[in-house]
């Protein structure tokens, strides 16, 4: 038995994503995982969902560093888009960047649960699952 | 009545008339008996006032005397010292006496001695000359150039710091006491001038006291001839020490003063409000660039002061005069030829109650170098700034790429050593490749913006633009034609730039994979390029139809390196941080316009051969 049922990852790293993938299938995190290349695939996807009534991820590993559409734009532009129960996903920024003001700027932001410097680590999962 | 015999009176006038002192007999009547010669000589009288009335022919002695007179009479005698009295023509005078009568053989009171001296002038001429002297320290010497003996008075001695007996010898010694040098050689000339041309002298020169001291003397000569031969010299020599001193130094401080104002081109100045009167120095003009022969310093400085500054420092004396501020007033000037000085004033202001006017007094001195250093000194911090954050945030993503590009290859080649499966191992390969070419690619960028930031300015060549986008153009010809793009080049072929080859191309292939990669996605791409040249520099606009950015959200930042290290393939590496650095380097700039859904214009400056 998975321990989540659907994630969802929005990192325009290909290499990252079959890491994490790759993770979360070892430690039997999840049922599913949906990969969205940048924020604004992500939040057309995640739109599309809500839609159709298909099952919503509860957690998304979010990018910041992103073409297109950074992990920033992604965070305001949710921030902003009607998605039924949105409360109750949870939001995990990821990022190479050890910029303490970028930290700091992401921890003020109420709607992400946590941040996890890259590469995420099956402890960083172990976390998450508690949160 | 006198009851003395003809001979005995006869005989009293011959042994009174000789007596050196001014000396009278009265009788009981105060009628003159007899009178000395010395009487006669000092209270200027005729002779031949025997058995006149004493008041009668003494008609200048104040009527005070009188009662004197008439108590002595009683038998007293009186006498005085000295007392001064207003004589009956108006003068002041001074008398001494002393009264006494004199008795006949019963006892009686024959008659009066008087001895009565007129101290009048002799008192005040002789002490106030002593006073003088002694005040003023003149002494007075004499030399006979016969006998060359020397005389002169205490005062000399006392001004030499020399014993009182002390006489110089010989002619040579009168000369020893000048200071050796300078002073003792101008008194040798001065004499000299004097005993063979009569030339009479007055100077100032120092001598050396018999104490050792320096001391200035004022000293005065002139020579006396007979029969066309010099026979004297004499002259009077005083003590002008501290009077030389004060001067000296009072002349030492002022040219100080005024070389010292004179070398920090400091101008002074007064200012009455009532009347708006202005007094500067020479400096004030200068500093003004005024010429005084042609202006009142009012009329110069409301003509040169800068017509924007010119109400505010009006406002601001008013304020200084009511004591608010710091007493500092700064303003600008606009000369002839149209350029700028910075002036900086600092005034004081005198406030006058009574007659209800404002002085103020101050200084003014030019701080248009201060002025521009200062500005420079803030550009260069700016810059400073800006170059210090730029390069915070280049090693914050030179920190995050080379982190996540190493972690994905450690990740990637842990798997590979663990995978049994085949398929998963060439997929695991593939990555293994493309994290590696990624990381070479980082590599890359961050050499192309470490050298962008070096000094390129020698390197400049010039080069024909039109050509080069042409080149560029060809080198993504897979992308152009994929995207379906088109350009429109409006620039002449013979239009050339200063610019490094390498930069040159770099920088048009950014603009241009940048338009490609942000087209519309409902339209094809259409770049138009214009030139326009100036007298130094091209100005190049890059004109795209594409989504556009949203400068209100990026504006600051599109040309830093924020988000511009995008990891998927076609991104060239950190963009438009590059483009800027590079365009800088070749001392040229680059700024952007943009509507999001009509496409971004960029305009780039570059330096012309």
């Amino acid at each position: 038995m998975a321990k989540t049922n659907s994630v969802c990852i929005i990192d325009d790293d290909s290499i990252f994503v079959y890491i994490a993938e790759r993770l979360m299938k070892e430690s039997n995190f999840c049922e599913k995982i949906i990969v969205f290349e940048n924020g604004k695939q992500g939040i057309e996807g995640l739109i599309e969902i809500d839609k159709s009534k298909k099952e919503m991820p509860s957690i998304i590993f979010l990018d910041l560093s992103m073409p297109i559409m950074s992990g920033w734009e992604f965070l305001d532009s949710f921030a902003n888009t009607p998605i039924s129960n949105k409360e109750d996903l949870k939001i995990i920024v990821m990022s190479s960047s050890i910029n303490p003001n970028e930290i700091e700027m992401i921890k003020a932001l109420p709607m992400v649960t946590a941040y996890i410097v890259k590469p995420i680590t099956p402890s960083d999962l172990e976390k998450i699952i508690t949160m | 009545m006198a009851t003395s015999t003809t001979a005995e009176r006869t005989l009293n006038q011959l042994l009174i008339k000789d007596v050196p002192i001014p000396i009278a007999t009265l009788d009981k009547k105060l009628r003159f008996l007899t009178y000395s010669q010395k009487w006669v000589s000092m209270h200027g009288l005729k002779k031949g006032f025997n058995g006149l009335p004493f008041f009668t022919v003494m008609n200048n002695l104040p009527k005070e005397f009188l009662p004197i007179l008439e108590n002595c009479l009683q038998g007293n005698s009186y006498s005085s010292k000295g007392k001064k009295f207003l004589s009956k023509n108006g003068e002041y005078i001074s008398l001494k006496w002393n009264i006494n009568p004199w008795t006949i053989a019963n006892g009686d009171i024959g008659g009066l001695i008087i001895v009565l001296e007129n101290v009048t002038s002799s008192k005040n001429k002789e002490e106030s000359l002593k006073e003088a002297q002694l005040l003023s320290r003149i002494g007075s010497w004499e030399v006979n150039l016969q006998d060359f003996k020397v005389s002169w008075t205490k005062m000399v001695n006392i001004i030499h710091e020399q014993p009182h007996d002390y006489v110089p010898q010989t002619y040579e010694e009168c000369f020893n006491h000048f200071k050796e040098g300078k002073h003792r050689d101008k008194l040798y000339e001065l004499s000299n001038l004097a005993i063979t041309k009569g030339i009479p002298w007055d100077t100032e020169v120092k001598m050396i006291t018999g104490k050792g001291n320096e001391l200035w003397v004022r000293t005065k000569g002139q020579a006396v001839f007979v029969n066309g031969k010099c026979v004297r010299l004499f002259g009077v020599c005083q003590d002008v020490n501290d009077r030389k001193i004060a001067e000296l130094k009072y002349s030492e401080q002022a040219e100080r003063t005024q070389r010292a104002t004179a070398a920090s081109n400091v101008g002074i100045w007064e200012f009455y409000t009532k009347d708006k009167f202005t007094i500067w120095d020479e400096m004030c003009f200068k500093i003004h660039h005024v010429d005084p022969k042609h202006t009142t310093a009012y009329e110069g400085w409301a003509s040169s002061i800068h017509p924007e500054d010119f109400s505010r420092v009006l406002e601001e004396a008013y304020w200084l005069s009511k004591g608010k501020g710091n007493g500092i007033i700064e303003y600008r000037i606009l000369l002839t030829d149209g350029s700028i000085r910075h002036l900086k004033a600092v005034a004081t202001f005198v406030t006058n109650k009574e007659k209800g006017n404002n002085q103020a007094i101050g200084v003014i001195t030019d701080v248009t170098k201060e002025k521009e250093s200062a500005k420079r000194l803030r550009e260069f911090s700016e810059i400073t700034r800006e170059q210090n954050n730029s390069l915070r945030n280049f090693s914050h993503m030179v920190s995050h790429d080379l982190r996540s590009h190493a972690t994905n290859l450690s990740m990637v080649t842990g798997f590979l050593l663990d995978e049994k499966d085949e398929n998963e191992k060439y997929k695991l390969m593939g990555m293994l490749k493309e994290a590696t070419e990624s990381l070479n690619s980082t590599v890359h960028n961050l050499n192309e913006v470490v050298q962008s930031s070096s000094n390129v300015y020698e390197q400049l060549i010039p080069i024909e633009l039109k050509s080069v986008i042409e080149t560029v153009i060809n080198n993504i010809n897979v992308l152009y034609k994929e995207k379906k793009a088109r350009t429109i080049i409006n620039i002449p072929p013979t239009a050339k730039v200063l610019a490094v080859p390498a930069y040159l191309d770099s920088i048009l292939l950014n603009l241009f994979t940048n338009s490609l990669k942000y087209s519309a996605t409902d339209r094809p791409p259409i770049i138009e390029i214009n030139a326009i040249k100036n007298e130094k520099y091209l100005e190049l606009t890059f004109k795209d139809n594409g989504k556009g950015i949203d400068l209100n959200k990026f504006g600051g930042k599109i040309f830093g390196m924020h988000k511009t290290f995008h990891r998927n393939k076609d991104a060239r590496g950190v963009g438009l941080y590059i483009t800027k650095n590079q365009l800088e380097a070749m001392g040229g700039n680059i700024s952007v316009e943009s509507k999001v859904d009509f496409g971004s214009t960029f305009k780039l400056i570059f330096k012309t051969p």
